[in-house]
Formats: structure tokens, sequence, C-alpha cells
């Protein structure tokens, strides 16, 4: 056992997945000695050979394209973008080619890939602190997994590897940090389904949220413990395909319920969530779902990006009051 | 007997104004040669007959609107 | 290259298929059988030929074709995969090569050669490389990848960058540009600032050609070539050169973009009757034999299509089984 960061959580996982599969590999740019511009493949060439560690030139729309080539012929490539805001670079062989690959098939070619995309806010304003977990959702054939603590980047990016859909792996640059015991041995999920958690348990409000949001969401919670306020917390770690069974038992209880991320709300991920939770839940709701989201509006650069962007702490307790009032 | 189908041109299954036909009820027509002419909002394509015989039958009138598969005419 | 009479003569089948490969889809799509947006194939039949006879060819002595259509590259497909499985996809036939619900824009069967054909202009010669990388990677000496595009689409900013890293990590990829001069209703001109698209090889470094597409022969001749230099480690380029005869797709009306006087002359530039008249003249075949071998090739082309019409379509369940979308748990 041993205290591991969300980054040394990603390394681990390629690790033992190189060694578990020599099918694996990663493309992208500045992967091989250097292990990628934030450095999470560090060490893989020099133990598993140059020529699973693919340098390509800048040159997204390809190199995604030839992922994709390589999965014909039985390759399960790690796809890594250098920002998330980037991916829309590359969207056209996500969308177009991986998503479709089975079904244009018949069912017979599987592209299991697994983009990594490090996602949010970090000072680097409107081009590079962006989430972007809602623009591939509306796309049958793609997966989405968006893990919060390292336990769960660990064990979910291994599945998502393992999985043979394409995967689009996001996390966030923000929390890249977070550490947390991690056991040494931990087993691998069988599949992407199932894989919410309950983060905290409480009995007034559930709270659905996921990344630096379901960081700051936890913090809100435990301070408000004080005013008598009990907060039930879902980290839903895989958005799709997404769990429901735990936010929906959580809501059934609570009756109140706050969905947080730092993308926007207008055609954020949180409106689908909101939408599952009416559809089921509505019964039980005492109030109305409430959602939190970034400004709308570019990301401003420099401090103020992290300062006024995104919902905080002291903005989720004002929710959470106004929710049990 | 052989059905005269209109087609589908292009990538929308828009609907066609018959423009012009090439041939009367009676008359001989010639496998290849033009039979009718249609038009759409993108475009205009001459259609020629798919057999040889007596065209018997026409169904839609020049300047009349007709939808993709629509039965056109008919040549024994 | 010395042919063999039997090789001039193969040739000769093949680009009377061609021909009526075209006319028979333009049959079919005029009696309302097959719906539109097809591409066909009219003009370009030297070049289909060519590259036919390189597939075939390549079979005999061991070497798998990997590639996927552009437009107007019905023939060949069909010979990759058979011309039943082909002609029922086409008509989204469950006995069609992707069980019907691919149709003609994309088809792949790995398989059999056919990588996944696309329809969106850009990513084929991307994954075609990334194919080949994995060929090498694999020690499959035996087996080359073919990327064909029309002046149009190699116009897409994947396609120089997909030539720039098969360059880099010299992968077993000929790129192939069919120009014929047209990208959809714009002209060459308007499209690239250079006249011989082969010259975009440079950039990346690789040989780039270009080549009559119109002469069989010469197709062939290049295209063995070019094989072995990607087989031996440099990917390469080669431009044919055709002339597209009808719109972009049946319905198009070129003459508001195009100088269409062409059609007057088409016997001068007629690959399949030009190929007939070099046979002609070496005393191969004889007058009537274009007619004959014509009639034979669309026999064959129109029963496929005839007996694929009375197939069945796949059901609601077939088209939307979850299997087909997803591999892992969903």
């Amino acid at each position: 056992m041993a205290k591991v960061s969300n980054m040394k959580a990603i390394n681990l996982a390629c690790f033992e997945e190189f060694a578990h599969d020599d099918k694996v590999i990663v493309i992208g740019e500045a992967v091989g000695k250097k292990g990628g511009a934030w450095g999470y493949f560090t060490g893989l060439q020099a133990k598993f050979g140059a020529n699973r560690m693919l340098d390509m030139p800048i040159a997204e729309p390809a190199f995604c394209a030839f992922a994709c080539g390589t999965t014909l012929a039985g390759y399960r490539p790690i796809v890594e973008f250098m920002f998330a805001d980037f991916v829309t670079i590359g969207l056209e062989n996500i969308m177009n080619m991986a998503a479709k690959q089975r079904y244009n098939s018949g069912g017979v070619n599987s592209c299991p890939i697994v983009y990594l995309l490090p996602q949010g806010g970090g000072a680097s304003g409107s081009q590079h602190s962006q989430s972007v977990e809602a623009w591939m959702s509306n796309m049958p054939g793609i997966k989405i997994v968006a893990p919060t603590f390292p336990g769960d980047m660990k064990k979910y990016l291994q599945a998502s590897i393992r999985d043979d859909d394409p995967v689009v792996f996001i996390f966030q640059r923000a929390i890249f940090g977070l550490a947390e015991e991690v056991p040494d041995n931990l087993p691998v999920p069988g599949s992407l389904l199932n894989a919410s958690r309950v983060v905290k348990e409480g009995k007034d409000v559930t709270i659905v949220a996921y990344q630096r949001a379901l960081i700051n969401s936890i913090q809100a919670a435990t301070e408000l413990e004080e005013e008598g306020i009990s907060v039930e917390i879902i980290d839903p770690i895989v958005l799709r395909p997404l769990d429901t069974a735990k936010m929906f038992a959580s809501v059934k209880k609570t009756g109140r319920c706050l969905i947080v991320h730092e993308a926007p709300k207008i055609g954020g991920f949180g409106m689908q969530i909101s939408a599952l939770i009416a559809e089921n839940c509505l019964n039980d709701l005492v109030k109305p779902i409430v959602r939190l989201g970034g400004k709308e509006q570019p990301i401003a650069f420099g401090k103020a990006c992290d300062l006024y962007m995104f919902p905080k702490v002291e903005e989720i307790k004002d929710q959470i009051r106004a929710l049990v009032r | 007997m052989t059905q005269v189908i209109v087609p589908t041109l292009g990538q929308t299954n828009l609907d066609v104004t018959i423009e012009k036909w090439f041939k009367n009820v009676g008359d001989t027509v010639k496998e290849g040669e033009p039979l009718y002419e249609l038009s759409s909002e993108k475009l205009t394509q001459e259609i020629e007959a798919p057999v040889s015989g007596t065209l018997t039958k026409i169904y839609k009138q020049v300047g009349e609107t007709a939808a993709n598969g629509d039965l056109l005419a008919e040549i024994e | 290259m010395n042919l063999s009479n039997e090789q001039l003569l193969e040739i000769y089948e093949y680009i009377n298929y061609a021909r009526c490969m075209g006319e028979r889809l333009e049959y079919f799509i005029k009696t309302g059988k097959i719906l539109g947006a097809i591409h066909l194939p009219k003009g370009q039949e030297g070049l289909q030929a060519g590259l036919i006879m390189t597939l075939m060819d390549a079979r005999k002595n061991g070497i798998k074709i990997n590639t996927n259509p552009h437009t107007r590259d019905q023939a060949l497909m069909s010979k990759l995969i058979g011309l039943q499985p082909y002609a029922d996809e086409m008509l989204c036939k469950t006995s069609g090569i992707n069980g019907g619900t691919s149709g003609e824009y994309h088809m792949t069967c790995v398989e059999k050669g056919f990588l996944p054909a696309q329809g969106v202009l850009g990513p084929v010669w991307g994954q075609n490389a990334g194919y080949a990388w994995a060929l090498k990677d694999q020690g499959k000496t035996n087996e080359v990848v073919w990327g064909i595009y029309g002046d149009g689409a190699s116009s897409r900013g994947d396609a120089w960058e997909a030539m720039n890293i098969a360059a880099l990590f010299k992968v077993p990829m000929v790129f192939i540009v069919v120009n014929n001069g047209w990208a959809m209703a714009n002209p060459v001109e308007k499209e690239a600032p250079v006249q011989d698209l082969s010259l975009r090889a440079q950039g990346s470094g690789m040989r780039g050609i270009t080549v009559d597409g119109n002469d069989p022969i010469a197709v062939f001749e290049a295209m063995v070539e070019a094989n072995k230099l990607a087989m031996g480690g440099e990917p390469n380029l080669v431009e044919f050169k055709v002339t597209r005869w009808g719109g972009h797709f049946l319905g198009d009306n070129q003459e508001v973009y195009r100088d269409t006087s062409f059609l007057k002359h088409l016997d001068e530039i007629d690959p399949v009757l030009n190929y007939h008249k070099k046979l002609l003249a070496m005393g191969l075949v004889k007058q009537e034999d274009l007619q004959r071998v014509h009639d034979e090739q669309d026999a064959i082309i129109l029963k496929a299509y005839e007996d694929g019409m009375n197939k069945p379509a796949p059901t609601v369940a077939e088209i939307c089984d979850p299997n087909k979308v997803y591999g892992g748990a969903y």
C-alpha cells in the first residue's frame, strides 16, 4: 500500500497494462523519452521499448485515424492529447471513425482505443482550461470515463484499456497531485458498468459531482455538518454508460439533488444527469433539481481563471442551504 | 411489362417535377433512348428507357410532381 | 515489363468489367432500383483495370493488398471481396459483407484486405498508415497497403499529415491519387496550385510519380513497382491522371460548372476502346470480341445485382443490434 497521486495512478495503470497485453501502445506527442508532456508515461519506453511508444508529429487528426488503423490489426492504443481542449482537432476521427468502426463492420471490428484528455482550469485561459466531457457525450459508440480519486483513476484506466470500445478518459490537471492510499494489487473492474460510488453518506441532500467540483462539494458538505446539514455525495466515475442506481437510491432517500461540474451548465453533462433523475425520481423530489456549473463564457487567463470561473465551496454551500430551507 | 419508377438521384429524397416526355403513349421506345426529363431543386436529369417496347401508360404528366419510387409509366 | 498474351487478355476482361459496372449502376439508379449518390466510374476504367490486374497478380505472388475505395472504385472493391457480397451490401441486404447497414460508403472486411471505407474525406490515409505500421510491426513483409484519394481529398490536412507520418515510420503503403480534374464541382486548378499532385510526396521525402491512368498497362507496371518499394520500407505516391465522364454523382448537372464539349468526342479518349484497339492491332482480339466480352461481363454484374435485389433486407433487430455498437459491456 502506498500514497499515490492521480498522476502516479495513471503511470502505474499504464505499466500494468503494458505488461498485461503487449498490444497496448501509446500514440501521442513527446510520449517516448519525455514520457508525455505531463510525464505520466515516464519509464514506459525504457522498460517496454520505443516500438510501443509512438512519438507523433503535431498531427492529431491523422494520428487519431492512425490509431484506428492499428486497432484493425489487434492493437490497443492509448492516444494522448496534450490538453483536453485540443480534442476538437481529433474529433473527426473519434466521432466519425472510432465511434462507428464497430457498427460499420456489422459488429466484426472492435475499436479499443483510450483517449487521454487532461482537462480543466489551471490558469491557462480560454483554450487550455476547458472541461470537455459533454462534447462527446452525445455520441453512441463512445464511452466516457471521468474519475476524481487516484484509486478510481488507476483501476478505471486499466478497465478502459481492457474495454473493447473507444473510451474518452478525462481527468483534471488541477488535481494531478491529489493523493490517497492505493492498494498494490487493486483489482481491475471487469467492465465500465456499475462504476459509481457513494463518497460521503448523508440524509438531507444528494450531490452528484466529479473532479474538482466533487472535491469542493466534499469540503462544502464537511463544513455544513456544523450547521446540522447532512449531505450524501455520489461520484459517478463513468459518465457513459452512466451508473444511475446509487444516485437514484440517494435521491429517493433525500428528496433533494444538486449536480455540480466545472463545465458550463448549458449543454453540460449535468443536463443528462438531471433529466434522468427527474424521469425516475420525480415523486421523491421535494425541491427542483439544481445544477451548478462554470461561467457561461470563455475562461479568463491567469489567476482569474480559477478564482471566478468555476463553482466554489461557498457557492455550493449556499445551494445546499437553499435546498434544505 | 416493365415499370418505369422515379429514381432517387444524389443524396436527398426530394420530390421531382416531370419536365418533359420525349415519347407519347403508343410510341415505340428503344432501350437507352431518352424517355423523359425530371428536375428537382438541385438538378435536372434526362432518363433513358430501361427496355425496348411500346410506351403503354404515362401516370404523371409534364409539370406534375412525383416522389422517389413512384410509378411513372409502363412499357410493354 | 513484358506482359504475356494471357495477362493482356486478362486486363481486357477487367476493363470491360469496369465499364459494365458503371453502365449497370447507372441503369439501376435511373430505373429506381438503387438509391442515388453513387459516384459512377465511367471514364476511369483504365485505372480500375490496372488496379484489378495488380491485385490479381499480387495474389498469384502471395502478396496481400489491403485497401479501401475512394469513389468510383466499385469494380476494384468488388473484385477484392467478391461481387455478390459487394452487391448485396450496396443494396443493403443482410447477405451483404457488413449485414446491409453499411452500404457502399462504409464497407469493410479486414480479413479480405478491405480496410474500412470512410464516408468523410481525410481519415483514410491516416487509418491506412496505422494499419501499415501494424503490418510492419508484426513482421508481415508480404503485405502492402494502398490509400486511394482523389485530387480533392488530397487537399485535406489529414492527408498531408498521413503522408508525413507514413514517411517518418517508413510503413509499407502506397498513396494513390486519382486525379480526374474535378473535386466535385471544383476544377483541380482551383484545388491545387501545382499541376502534378505527385509533387506533394516530395514534402514528406517520398517518391511521387505521375502516370497516365487511362493506360491499364502503365497503371499495372507503376503499381507493381510501387508495391515493391513500399514493402521494402519506402512508402511512396503514385498519381494517376484520368477523365471523369459524368458529374460528381448521377444527377449532378455538370454543365453548369464544366465545359462538357469533350462528351462529343468520347471515342477518342475512351480507355476501353483504346485498349481494344491496341489488342486488335496486336492480333490478340477480333473486332467482335469487344461486344462479346462486354456482354459476358455485363451478364455477371446484372445477375449479381438482380439476385441481390431479391434477398432480404436486415430486420429492425439486426439493424439495432447493440452488439454491433459496443464490444465491451454496456
